[in-house]
């Protein structure tokens, strides 16, 4: 009987990004902030199995915009109706927090990245923040759109979004609105969008959930997809 | 026209004995005039909540702004359509629009600037005075001076009166909907957080101040651009049946712009009542004064627990017409005189 040999978790270096952007199939930048860190895991022959990038909440230059899942109950005792509305509400509340972003590569050596990265983050929070998050892609349609953009974002700016682009993201979010917006508003293809995941990511999300982080009510603005969180430490 | 016996109008206080008649009208305006409801038991109740706050004129009895005043329209001693007035609206609790209000989400860096269209629950029109029930029969639409009779008169009586209004004021007209009850404003708002068609809904709030109406409907503003595109058009559009009486609230000079129902999104107008044209046309003058300029004229009696008026031609006041307000030589009289355009 075998054991499988755990991967090698190390940081890596300028030599490692031409192997790394092949893994992940697109390419792969070296880390441009004080702290971040850009960690693999490679194989008893050196061969990178998985890779992340552990990002500083703090470093971004543009704010960042979640929406907030919460319900609302509307309730008149008079006419027996009592309604739970699911209600979304565009804030910040993940900003300086320490993300998982670019997470690729093999389950096992994915999870013992991410739990390296939890370590790291641990071991520093004044450095990297009480919380640590990852958001999961937003479900998406057959022919590559977003049913959240369609049912919210695109009332509001008619564009195309690019794919997973944070600064886009970020800019977006002043032309999204402020108050609080009652899911029932939505047309039912996005409301079903909110707080899931691509059909493709959930091995990335169960990877996540292996790691300890849940879904605390935070979606994506663009694509509705959840945000996985956990505490540090 | 007046003096013809054939063409007599008189705008007068609603009494008991009117019920046959309201019950009629209840029945022939099945849209949406929710002071008119098709309950005859309702409708006597109104009917004695009015003729109580016309009998607190003479009794001395202070009013305390609870007060309905209806009227209703003779045409040659036959009644043919009826209007109202509620002091202050939602008195004892709120009065409920939505306030159309417009922000402008802008990034530049996306080179994008949008006005978007928001409405906000709001109690901005609580205490108002409140032109309400408006009817008259069909064959009386057209007719040159009925309507506006039937209408502007409740300004003259606000004129005369004004310690027993509110100096802002407003009416609701009804919004877009069908006989069966599809409403595309309330099919997009309302019934979410309701969960029933718009008829059960107008049914239970009846006039529509209950408390409940607050726990169901969302306090935050309602985003126009994520409503079907039929619901934002519907948003401040007249039902077709309302718009003679909307017609001559637009021509006194009320403003369309700010709010709308909360149920069917049909335009709620509102004004300062100084800046109504029959109020500020309006001048009080005694009976067997000197005679009126040319045109017609709306002319009343200045009696609360009796308030009658008329429409009258330019000159003397003729014995016919004092006869139909009651008056005698010497007493006061208030008038205001209609425009060309609105002459036979």
């Amino acid at each position: 009987m075998t054991e499988t040999p755990l991967p090698r978790v190390r940081d890596a270096t300028a030599a490692d990004l031409p192997a790394l952007a092949e893994l992940r199939g697109s390419a792969v930048a070296a880390t441009a902030f004080a702290h971040e860190r850009l960690l693999l895991a490679e194989d008893a022959a050196g061969a990178p199995l998985a890779l992340l990038r552990l990002c500083v909440g703090r470093a971004t230059p543009q704010p960042r915009f979640w929406f907030r899942v919460g319900l609302a109950v509307h309730a008149a005792a008079a006419l027996g109706i009592n309604h739970q509305q699911r209600t979304l509400l565009l804030g910040n509340d993940l900003a300086g927090m320490a993300e998982l972003r670019q997470l690729s590569g093999q389950p096992a050596a994915l999870l013992a990245l991410v739990r390296a990265a939890l370590a790291i983050v641990a071991a520093a929070p004044e450095v990297y923040g009480p919380r640590v998050f990852a958001e999961l892609p937003g479900v998406v349609e057959p022919g590559g759109e977003w049913p959240f953009w369609q049912g919210l974002g695109r009332h509001f700016h008619a564009a195309t979004p690019p794919a997973h682009d944070g600064e886009w993201s970020s800019h977006v979010a002043a032309l999204l609105p402020r108050q609080v917006i009652y899911a029932s508003f939505l047309n039912d293809a996005a409301q079903a969008a909110i707080g899931g995941c691509a059909a493709q990511a959930l091995p990335l999300r169960d990877t996540l959930r292996a790691a300890g982080l849940r879904w605390q009510g935070q979606v994506g603005i663009v694509d509705g997809g959840a945000v996985l969180e956990v505490d540090a430490g | 026209m007046n003096d013809d016996t054939n063409d007599r109008l008189l705008l007068r206080a609603a009494r008991a004995g009117d019920i046959d008649h309201f019950e009629r009208f209840a029945a022939a305006s099945a849209h949406g005039i929710t002071t008119l409801p098709p309950d005859r038991a309702l409708l006597q109740e109104r009917l004695a909540r009015s003729a109580q706050a016309f009998v607190s004129f003479d009794s001395g009895d202070d009013s305390s702004g609870e007060e309905i005043y209806l009227f209703v329209l003779e045409h040659c001693g036959r009644v043919v359509g009826t209007s109202g007035i509620a002091a202050a609206a939602g008195f004892a609790d709120r009065f409920y629009s939505y306030r159309n209000e417009m922000v402008v989400h802008a990034s530049a860096a996306l080179g994008a600037s949008n006005r978007i269209h928001t409405l906000h629950l709001c109690h901005d029109l609580t205490g108002h005075t409140l032109l309400t029930s408006f009817y008259i029969e069909p064959a009386l639409e057209q007719h040159a001076l009925a309507p506006h009779l039937l209408s502007r008169a409740r300004l003259l009586f606000i004129a005369e009166f004004a310690d027993r209004f509110s100096d802002r004021i407003a009416a609701e007209s009804p919004g877009l909907a069908d006989d069966v009850g599809r409403c595309p404003f309330w099919d997009a708002v309302g019934r979410r957080f309701f969960g029933m068609d718009y008829v059960a809904a107008e049914r239970l709030t009846g006039a529509r101040n209950k408390a409940f109406i607050a726990e169901l409907l969302p306090q935050s503003p309602i985003y126009v651009p994520l409503l079907p595109e039929q619901a934002q058009w519907a948003i401040g559009q007249l039902h077709p049946v309302a718009e003679l009486p909307f017609s001559i609230l637009l021509d006194e000079g009320f403003d369309t712009e700010t709010y709308v129902d909360i149920f069917d999104g049909g335009p709620t107008v509102d004004a300062r009542v100084a800046m109504l044209k029959t109020v500020a046309r309006s001048r009080r003058v005694v009976a067997d004064d000197a005679g009126l300029a040319a045109g017609w004229h709306l002319v009343c009696n200045t009696q609360g627990g009796d308030f009658r008026a008329t429409v009258v031609p330019g000159g003397r006041l003729t014995l016919a017409a004092r006869e139909l307000l009651k008056t005698a030589p010497g007493d006061t009289l208030r008038v205001a005189a209609l425009d060309s355009k609105e002459m036979p």
